[in-house]
């Protein structure tokens, strides 16, 4: 968790590069599996609470 | 009260290693000054110590480490490097066509340190909000969030992907502590340095990415 030193060496290629990624990653979208992939971890963690959940109110 | 302490040498009494290369000390006045502007675009820093050596490890300015309320600052010779963020940043202006006033204003020491203290306070911060999310990832509040850095990051959602969870969760921590910097301190001179050249590229979506962060943080 560090204040990184950013690389500004950017060429007006890769400004182009980038300016055409973007527009095209806009245009497309993230898919919704490719963003639950993204988030996994959070999602298994959930999973753990909500079966914590039903077993208290089993017991209750 | 304003908790500071002056390491000298590269490693602090437990170990810590701010890193091998010797820098320039910061005078415990300008530390001070520093926190006193942070505390003024809104941190607090009640309950965090600055601990700031003189070494450094070229990469960084400064660290958190997960479960201490510490700050370490690293010894970047700044004027130095502030020098050359103004001088290259104001190169990337003109092939963006951009007005390059911003840039004077980066070669600054102070908007230097202010902005590595904000950067740290907010990983601090959204630890406290989301625990270890190095472990445990980001919860569906930051779905609209992460759906914007999948968009802008090099290389989009699949990049990420190739990444391992702690890594993937920890470069998604590190846009989360710019954007958050960002959200306080709206007029820095310091873009995202994730996302500099997207940001520049399209503003409303870097502002559109911080409004969600706002929400998820609830802010």
């Amino acid at each position: 968790m560090r204040d990184k030193r950013p690389n500004l060496d950017i060429s007006s290629d890769e400004i182009e590069s980038v300016r055409k990624e973007v527009a095209y990653r806009v245009k497309k979208g993230v898919s919704k599996s490719e963003l639950e992939k993204i988030m996994a971890p959070a999602k298994k963690a959930k999973v753990v609470r909500t079966a914590t959940k039903k077993v208290s109110q089993a017991h209750s | 009260m304003r908790n500071i302490e002056i390491i000298n040498g590269s490693r602090d009494t437990d170990g810590t290693y701010f890193g091998h290369i010797k820098g320039v000390p910061k005078p415990k006045e300008l530390i001070e000054k520093t926190m006193a502007a942070a505390e003024s675009r809104g941190a607090d820093f009640t309950g965090i110590t600055i601990k700031s050596s003189d070494y450094h490890d070229e990469s960084s300015y400064g660290f958190i480490l997960i479960g201490r309320p510490v700050i370490y600052l690293q010894g970047v010779d700044l004027i130095a490097d502030c020098a050359w963020y103004s001088n290259a940043i104001r190169g990337l202006y003109e092939k963006l066509n951009i007005d390059g006033t911003l840039a004077d204003r980066a070669n600054n020491v102070v908007e230097s340190i202010v902005r590595t203290l904000l950067h740290e306070y907010c990983h601090l911060k959204t630890l406290d909000v989301m625990g270890d999310y190095l472990a445990g990832g980001f919860d569906s509040r930051f779905t609209e969030y992460i759906d914007h850095v999948a968009k802008m990051r090099k290389g989009g959602p699949e990049a990420l992907l190739q990444l391992d969870d702690r890594n993937r969760n920890g470069e998604i921590g590190e846009w989360i502590a710019e954007d958050y910097r960002l959200l306080l301190d709206p007029n820095s001179p310091y873009h995202n340095s994730n996302s500099i050249t997207q940001d520049l590229l399209y503003p409303y979506l870097a502002a559109d990415r911080r409004d969600y962060l706002k929400g998820a943080l609830g802010l």
